[in-house]
C-alpha cells in the first residue's frame, strides 16, 4: 500500500474525529459516554494497524527513509513552508510509542473518566493531542514540526487546567504555559536563523551543511547559535536546565493525562528534537556542552528531590526528569541508538506507573502481606553511600527542591513582577504635565488606586 | 469465594457440599446483580453470572474510581430479629444487626450492641452526610486528580492540603439524610441504655441520628422525637409492594427504590 496513503490516514483519523466531534460539541450536540468510548478505542485501533503497515514498509529497506512530499504551503519570496513528511529509524519508535500508548490511556480513561462533567472534553484533547504529537515525529523540518509542538503543549495546558473550577490548577498550567511560550521563542528563532543561514530547515538540509557537502564554509558561529536555541528548546519541553520545575506543577489533571504527557510522550518531544537536529548540535562544542551540562545537572538535582519527595505524582515527576536528564547525556555522547531505546523503556515504564499511581496504597499493602507481613526496610539504597554527614545537608537541598524555585523566584518573577508594577503605576499616574489644561485627574481613577 | 480445609470432609458430605457451594455461589451472583443496578456501565439484561464477574473485575480494574459504593445510600439501622426484616426489600440501605431482645430481659445485651452500632453506623452515615452536603469541604472532591501523599492520604495534584472525607464518586448517588435507627425494645427500655452511655445520648439526644423503636410484642413503631417523647407511627406501614422476586422489583431501575415485599412462596419453589 502506498505509504502516503497510509500516513495520511495515521495523521487524519484523530484530527478529523477531534474536528468533527468538537464541531458538534460547539453546536449543542453530545453522545453517550459509551458511544465515545468505543469510537475512541477503534480510531486508535485503527491508527495501530495503519502504523503497524507502515512499520512493514519503512523496515524492508531501513538504510533509506521514507520521504512524502505533498508540496508547499505557501511560498513567499525564497520562503516556502514545506508540506512534507519523513519516516525512519526514529519516527517510527516514537510514532509507535504515542500511539500504543495513547490508545492504552484512551481506554484507562474511558473508565477512570466515567461520569465526569468533562469527559467529551478530556478525549477531544487527547485525539488533538495524538495529532500534534505525530505530526511532530513525522514532519520532515522544523517548520512543520512547529505545528506538531504547539498543538502538544496547548492540550498539555488545558489538560493540566482540565478542573477549571478550582484556581490551582488553572494557576498551575498558566506557569507552564509561560515555561512552554518561553522554550518555543527558542524554536523560532532558530527557525528563523536555518532558513537564514541554511536555507531551509529540514532534516536533510541539517545533515548535509552539518558534512559540509555543501562545498562552502560555514562558520562555527552559524552552528552554535542554533544548536543552542534547540538545546533550549528541548529542555523546555522536556523540564530540563533553566525549565525544571513545571513538570511537577503539571500534576493537577487526571491521572491518565499525567500519564500521557508527562510520563510518556510529550516530554521525550525534547529528545526527538535532539536527535533531528544532532547532525547540528554535534557541529557545536558549546551546544554539546551545554547539553551534557543541562542534562547532568538535572539528573542529579531531580534523582535528589525525587528521593524526598512524599507524594507520589510529584515524585514520579522527577523520577521523569532524572531520566530524561541521563538521555540528554546520551544524546550529547553521541550515543544515539542507546537514547532512542531508553526513550522507548522509559516512556513505557514511566506511563505504567502513572496509571498505577491511584491504586499505591494498595499495591503498598498487597507487596507487604504477600511478603507475609510488612518488609522491614533494608537500609541498602544509594542514598546510604554518602557520608553521613552529607545526607542530611542533601536532604534539606532536596525537601527544598534545590532552592530552584526560591532561585527564579528572586532572579526571575520577582524583578518582572516590580517592573509590571512599576509600569502600571507609571500609566495610572495622574498626569503632572504642566501645559495640561485641567490639572486635576478624574476623581474615579483616584478612587480605583 | 474458597472453603477451607474441603480435603477433611468426611466423603458421606460430599454431595452436601457441592449441593452448598451452588446455593452460595447463586446467591453471590444475585447479590451482585442487585449491586450492579446501581453501575451505570453495567447492562441490567444480561446474566446474574455476568453481573458476579463484572462486580469482581471492577474491584481490581486499576482505573475505576468507583470499584464499589461502599456503604453509600445507606439511610437505615434495623437492631432485630432477623424475622423482622425477612422477606423484606430494603434496596441494599440498610445495616442488619442481630439482636434477640427475647433472650435480653436485662438489656445488657443491647447495651453492647448500641454502644459499637450507634458509633459506628452513626458515624459512618454522618460521614457521607457530610460529604455529600459539601464535597469540596467535607468530602474530598474529585478523584479523579487526586496525588497520594506520605502513604497515608491525599491531596490535589501538586501541593495543597491533605483531603478528609469522601470523594464525590463515593457518594454521587448517596441522599444526605441522618440514618434511621430502628431497635427492636420498647421506648422506656431503649432509653434508659441509652441514657446509660455519655456517647450515646449525645448521638440520640442532640438529633446526630434519628430512633425508633419496635415493640417486640405488637410489632408497633414509635418514633424519638427528643426530649423523651415517642410519637406512634398510624397508617404508613402496610400495605407495601409485593414482588415475586428482587430482580422483578428492581429490574430497569436506577433510583431508590421503596421497601417491597417479596413473596416468599415463590422464593420456596425456586
Amino acid at each position: 500500500m502506498n505509504p502516503s496513503l497510509l500516513l495520511f490516514g495515521l495523521l487524519g483519523l484523530p484530527l478529523a474525529s477531534f474536528l468533527l466531534w468538537s464541531c458538534f460539541w460547539l453546536l449543542g450536540f453530545t453522545w453517550p459516554e459509551k458511544i465515545i468510548g468505543r469510537t475512541v478505542k477503534v480510531v486508535y485501533g485503527l491508527m495501530f494497524l495503519l502504523f503497524l503497515t507502515l512499520c512493514l514498509q519503512v523496515y524492508q529497506n531501513p538504510q533509506h527513509a521514507i520521504e512524502i512530499r505533498v508540496g508547499d504551503w505557501f511560498q513567499l519570496n525564497h520562503y516556502e513552508y514545506p508540506l512534507a513528511f519523513q519516516l525512519d529509524y526514529i519516527t517510527m519508535p516514537f510514532a509507535g510509542l504515542t500511539i500504543l500508548l495513547s490508545g492504552i490511556v484512551a481506554s484507562f480513561s474511558v473508565t477512570y473518566l466515567h461520569r465526569d462533567p468533562g469527559f467529551l472534553r478530556f478525549f477531544l484533547l487527547l485525539l488533538l493531542f495524538s495529532f500534534g504529537a505525530l505530526l511532530v515525529f513525522t514532519a520532515s523540518s522544523l517548520d512543520l514540526l512547529i505545528g506538531g509542538w504547539e498543538l502538544v503543549g496547548i492540550t498539555s495546558v488545558l489538560l493540566i487546567a482540565f478542573f477549571q473550577y478550582r484556581p490551582e490548577p488553572v494557576k498551575n498550567a498558566l506557569k507552564v504555559f509561560a515555561t512552554y511560550r518561553l522554550a518555543d521563542l527558542c524554536i523560532l528563532v532558530a527557525v528563523f536563523l536555518a532558513h537564514q543561514w541554511y536555507g531551509s530547515a529540514e532534516w536533510s538540509r541539517f545533515r548535509e551543511i552539518a558534512s559540509h557537502q555543501d562545498g562552502h564554509e560555514i562558520p562555527a558561529t552559524m552552528f552554535s547559535l542554533i544548536a543552542v536555541l534547540l538545546v533550549l528548546a528541548a529542555s523546555g519541553k522536556s523540564s530540563q536546565g533553566p525549565f525544571c520545575g513545571w513538570l511537577a506543577r503539571a500534576m493537577e489533571g487526571p491521572t491518565p493525562s499525567s500519564a500521557i504527557f508527562y510520563g510518556a510522550i510529550s516530554v521525550h518531544a525534547g529528545p526527538y528534537l535532539l536527535l533531528r537536529a544532532a547532525p547540528v548540535i554535534h557541529q557545536s562544542l558549546t551546544a554539546t556542552i551545554l547539553l551534557f551540562f543541562i542534562g547532568s545537572t538535572t539528573a542529579v538535582l531531580a534523582t535528589m528531590i525525587q528521593r524526598s519527595c512524599s507524594d507520589a505524582k510529584t515524585s514520579l515527576a522527577y523520577a521523569s526528569q532524572t531520566q530524561l536528564g541521563i538521555i540528554f547525556c546520551e544524546i550529547a555522547l553521541g550515543w544515539h541508538t542507546l537514547a532512542l531505546i531508553h526513550v522507548v523503556g522509559h516512556a513505557t515504564v514511566r506511563a505504567m506507573q502513572f496509571l498505577r499511581s491511584p491504586s499505591m496504597l494498595s499495591d503498598y499493602h498487597r507487596q507487604h502481606s504477600g511478603a507475609g507481613g510488612v518488609l522491614q526496610a533494608t537500609g541498602k539504597h544509594y542514598d546510604a553511600l554518602l557520608p553521613v554527614k552529607w545526607q542530611r545537608k542533601l536532604y534539606c537541598f532536596a525537601m527544598f527542591r534545590g532552592f530552584h524555585e526560591a532561585l527564579w523566584e528572586r532572579i526571575l518573577w520577582r524583578p518582572l513582577y516590580a517592573l509590571i508594577r512599576l509600569l502600571v503605576k507609571i500609566e495610572r499616574a495622574p498626569s503632572r504635565h504642566p501645559m495640561k489644561p485641567n490639572p486635576s485627574p478624574p476623581p474615579s481613577i483616584v478612587v480605583a488606586e | 469465594m474458597d472453603y477451607f480445609d474441603v480435603d477433611l470432609m468426611p466423603s458421606s458430605h460430599i454431595s452436601d457440599l457441592i449441593k452448598l457451594r451452588g446455593k452460595v455461589d447463586e446467591a453471590r451472583a444475585r447479590a451482585a446483580h442487585e449491586r450492579t443496578r446501581r453501575f451505570e456501565n453495567f447492562d441490567q439484561r444480561r446474566s446474574i453470572y455476568a453481573a458476579l464477574r463484572h462486580v469482581k473485575s471492577r474491584s481490581v480494574h486499576l482505573g475505576e474510581p468507583r470499584p464499589e459504593y461502599g456503604h453509600c445510600t445507606n439511610a437505615v439501622a434495623v437492631v432485630g430479629r432477623r424475622s423482622t426484616t425477612q422477606g423484606l426489600f430494603l434496596d441494599r440501605r440498610s445495616f442488619l444487626i442481630s439482636y434477640d431482645v427475647t433472650n435480653d430481659p436485662e438489656d445488657r445485651y443491647l447495651a453492647a450492641v448500641l454502644g459499637a452500632v450507634i458509633p459506628v453506623c452513626g458515624g459512618i452515615n454522618l460521614e457521607y452526610y457530610f460529604s455529600t452536603v459539601d464535597n469540596e469541604r467535607y468530602g474530598c472532591g474529585t478523584k479523579l486528580p487526586h496525588n497520594i501523599s506520605g502513604l497515608l492520604g491525599v491531596m490535589n495534584g501538586y501541593q495543597g492540603d491533605l483531603r478528609t472525607g469522601l470523594p464525590l464518586q463515593t457518594v454521587e448517588i448517596h441522599e444526605p439524610v441522618r440514618i434511621l435507627f430502628v431497635v427492636e425494645s420498647t421506648p422506656d427500655r431503649l432509653i434508659k441504655v441509652v441514657h446509660a452511655n455519655p456517647l450515646l445520648k449525645e448521638f440520640v439526644e442532640n438529633r446526630w441520628i434519628r430512633l425508633s423503636i419496635i415493640r417486640p410484642d405488637d410489632g408497633a413503631i414509635q418514633i424519638y422525637r427528643g426530649n423523651g417523647s415517642w410519637e406512634d407511627l398510624i397508617g404508613d406501614e402496610e400495605p407495601l409492594p409485593i414482588a415475586s422476586s428482587s430482580r422483578d422489583y428492581y429490574f430497569g431501575k436506577r433510583d431508590h427504590l421503596p421497601v417491597a415485599r417479596i413473596n416468599a412462596n415463590h422464593l420456596m419453589s425456586a
